[in-house]
């Protein structure tokens, strides 16, 4: 039998040296197969070159079968046919991936207009209820920034799959996703007559449980190969031990004496405007040397609580007291979600971190360097090069640079809000770390994460926002 | 939706009397007594007396407190009477109803030709993206923004109106006679157009909803028109708002320069006599003509950004 996706070779280079050389594998009728690695190991290069969507400046060699066409050697017309007919497409981020000035509708919708059909009355609507849309009318008339990320992820799904196409290709499609709408959109993805194949690229826990296959990516070469079921097989390779361990490894708990009280809200809540939705009560108190983690599903309010404790929000009710060490300017410092967006791309790395240092007196550039050096030595970065840019180092790498700048500020507390989501499982655990020891160190950290797991690791007092 | 139209109603609103009072403060604010002003404009020949200064001034009511001052002079002009001329004796209104049309119909003229080749010259430069006619594009966009309009208006007087024969020197204010300037000024004003455009319909051709369309098997033109285009608008838009200013402002050159006998032209010729109440009817006409133009594009993009339609707490 004839496999719906068989790579022979491929090698995708966008500069002098190749991202992806020389991967091959095939995925059978029926399959679903996990493409697991760090990122930056070319996960997402392979998933474009099989959508034959690679730019004329970027070289593809070796050959891309899709139920039978040759991809390297079809043309952009026939090309722009096979796309969305044999081969789907689920990217990472629902919201970035819809027209933000169109409706839902017209996102599904435009799975048969951009092939010249119009879909028949009604369609669209069945359609996102068959991915478990309730009040899929009233949805579907909507513009993308009133979904939640898990509805619109699904819809997303059902615009991916509304030709039956044999294989399916979804990058990270759960990463922007808290773990249990995760399992659900993997669940809906591989749900019997949407599609047949899947090629999913994504974290071990969510693989052990939906994927049949799983490969190995490292540095753009296939390392591994192996049913999902010999995932925690102690002869695998290498790499696989350190992505399986990093995502099960727990720390001890160690008993601490608690730190000084740098920060108690009683009873605090707030509201929306023009929603009518209402946040709290909630009540409780940052130690410095101590973790507090705010826990929940996307959107139940942990921002907003994370930018009351920071002061960039007032609560309506209850109050706030901040201890008078707290009052200083740069005692309070973020840490944002997205690494890559919170470090200016134009500015070498030593004038980010040294940044907050040098934000209220002149500082020398060599001294500024000095201090950029050190502080990447504290979060572990010794190795880096303190004039590369943001784009020249990796997203792990982005978010501990940012801690690094945070306490170039001599902060006492440090307000994190999902700082790991948007890292693969060796970076999250390498920051989870980092910031592990500078609790240890006696910082405070408010951190808001769906994933309960982080809140383990840091030893926090769990407080739970619905 | 209605509450933001409603929202930004009252801003242009609050925007356009907040001109007025400023339009109003260049006379008090002005170097000298208004009166004395006045009367030397009058007969530059003639040194007033005093008699006549404090006749002037107790005619004009500028002995009255400011505030008062200032909202007698609103009532006026809300009621059309932009005050007389200090050079002619003739009510401003008059000569500016007259002469407004053919600045309008010059500048909307040019408005049009100005959008339609920056959106085609802009499309066509992101389809074809670092490929000869982006290329091509990218040359004349570069020059036409580096080139000041009426150093492009002399070149284009000379090379196409003398030398080549086409159209007249002299224009009459028809709209027919608009055309020329109309494509010069357009052509000059679309390049800078051009470039934005360019680069927010290609920021928008990497973002993750037209790589979605196109891995769904869209074709690269449909991309550009469905989903590129009406996200690179905004910008382009806000562009737009802002020019038209800077076009009303620029027309004293520009219709001096192809002797159009509109607004721009008459102003002027009062700026060289210090006619104070022409020019001040000239920059409060232009100030609200500003304020309704980015009226009109704010509504625009309320229109077609969703987010936009929600209020904001």
């Amino acid at each position: 039998m004839t496999p719906i996706l068989d790579c022979r070779n491929l090698t995708v280079a966008y500069g002098p040296a190749p991202t992806v050389s020389d991967v091959s594998f095939a995925l059978k009728a029926g399959e679903c197969l996990a493409l697991v690695g760090a990122s930056g190991s070319g996960k997402s290069t392979i998933a474009r070159a099989v959508l034959g969507l690679h730019g004329p400046s970027t070289r593809v060699s070796g050959r891309i079968g899709l139920s039978g066409h040759d991809l390297r050697a079809t043309g952009e017309v026939t090309l722009s046919g096979l796309r969305g007919r044999l081969v789907g497409y689920v990217a990472q981020d629902p919201y970035a991936a819809c027209d933000p000035l169109r409706t839902v509708g017209h996102h599904v919708g435009e799975a048969w207009r951009s092939r010249g059909m119009n879909p028949a009355p009604g369609e669209v609507v069945e359609r996102l209820r068959m991915v478990g849309i309730d009040n899929a009318p009233h949805f579907a008339s909507k513009a993308p920034h009133c979904w939640s990320g898990g509805m619109l992820q699904r819809a997303c799904i059902a615009a991916a799959s509304a030709h039956a196409p044999p294989l399916m290709v979804a990058d990270e499609p759960t990463s922007a996703l808290d773990p249990r709408r995760g399992d659900e959109i993997l669940t809906t993805l591989r749900a019997g007559r949407l599609c047949h194949s899947s090629l999913i690229s994504h974290h071990v826990d969510l693989v052990r449980r939906h994927a049949d296959r799983v490969a190995i990516l490292h540095e753009g070469r296939l390392v591994d190969d192996f049913p999902v079921s010999r995932l925690d097989d102690s002869h695998r390779h290498a790499v696989t031990r350190r992505l399986t361990r990093t995502a099960t490894r727990w720390v001890s708990k160690e008993a601490r004496a608690p730190g000084e009280v740098l920060l108690t809200a009683r009873n605090v809540t707030r509201s929306y405007a023009g929603t009518g939705r209402t946040i709290g009560p909630f009540s409780f108190r940052v130690r410095a040397g101590a973790a507090i983690g705010l826990s929940g599903s996307s959107g139940s309010g942990k921002s907003t609580i994370l930018r009351m404790i920071a002061g960039l929000d007032a609560p309506d009710e209850g109050q706030i007291d901040l201890a008078p060490a707290l009052r200083r300017r740069g005692a309070i410092m973020p840490v944002f979600q997205n690494p890559a967006a919170s470090l200016n791309p134009f500015w070498p790395i030593w004038r980010t971190i040294s940044e907050p240092a040098s934000a209220s007196k002149r500082i020398r550039t060599a001294d500024r360097k000095a201090l950029a050096r050190r502080l990447l030595g504290q979060v572990g970065l010794e190795r880096v090069d303190i004039e590369a840019r943001p784009d020249e180092v990796s997203l792990g790498q982005c978010q501990r640079i940012a801690i690094a700048r945070a306490i170039a500020a001599n902060p006492l507390l440090l307000v994190a809000d999902e700082p790991t989501s948007a890292l693969d499982t060796v970076a999250r655990a390498q920051v989870a770390d980092l910031l592990a020891a500078l609790v240890r160190d006696g910082m405070a950290l408010a951190i808001a994460s769906h994933d309960p797991w982080i809140h383990d690791r840091l030893n926090a007092e769990v407080v739970s926002v619905h | 939706m209605i509450r933001s139209t409603l929202r930004r109603l009252a801003q242009a609103g609050l925007t356009a009397l907040a001109a007025s009072l400023l339009v109003w403060a260049m006379l008090p604010l002005a170097p000298g007594d208004p009166a004395y002003r006045i009367l030397k404009s009058q007969a530059p020949e003639h040194e007033p007396y005093p008699a006549e200064i404090a006749e002037l001034r107790a005619d004009m009511g500028l002995d009255r407190p400011l505030p008062v001052q200032y909202l007698a002079w609103l009532g006026r002009v809300v009621q059309g009477d932009l005050g007389t001329s200090w050079r002619t004796g003739q009510p401003v209104s008059d000569e500016i109803a007259r002469r407004l049309p053919a600045t309008l119909s010059l500048l909307g003229l040019a408005l049009v030709v100005s959008v339609s080749v920056a959106l085609l010259l802009a499309l066509i430069s992101a389809a074809f993206r670092d490929r000869w006619p982006d290329k091509i594009i990218r040359a004349y966009a570069q020059i036409g923004a580096a080139l000041p309009t009426f150093l492009f208006g002399l070149l284009a007087l000379q090379y196409v109106v003398v030398g080549a024969g086409v159209g007249k020197v002299l224009s009459g204010g028809a709209l027919g006679m608009a055309l020329l300037p109309a494509l010069i000024i357009g052509v000059d004003r679309a390049a800078g157009w051009t470039q934005l455009l360019r680069a927010s319909l290609i920021d928008a051709m990497n973002s993750g909803y037209a790589h979605m369309s196109r891995a769904r098997g869209s074709r690269p033109w449909r991309t550009l028109l469905i989903h590129a285009l009406p996200n690179a608008a905004l910008p382009f838009l806000t562009a737009i708002g802002v020019s038209v200013g800077a076009l009303l402002g620029g027309s004293p050159i520009i219709e001096d320069l192809f002797t159009w006998p509109g607004l721009g032209s008459y102003t002027l010729s009062a700026l060289a006599a210090r006619d104070f109440p022409v020019i001040q009817a000239f920059v409060l006409v232009s100030a609200l003509l500003y304020v309704a133009a980015s009226l009109a594009i704010d509504l625009a993009a309320i229109a077609i950004d969703p987010r936009l339609r929600e209020a904001r707490a």
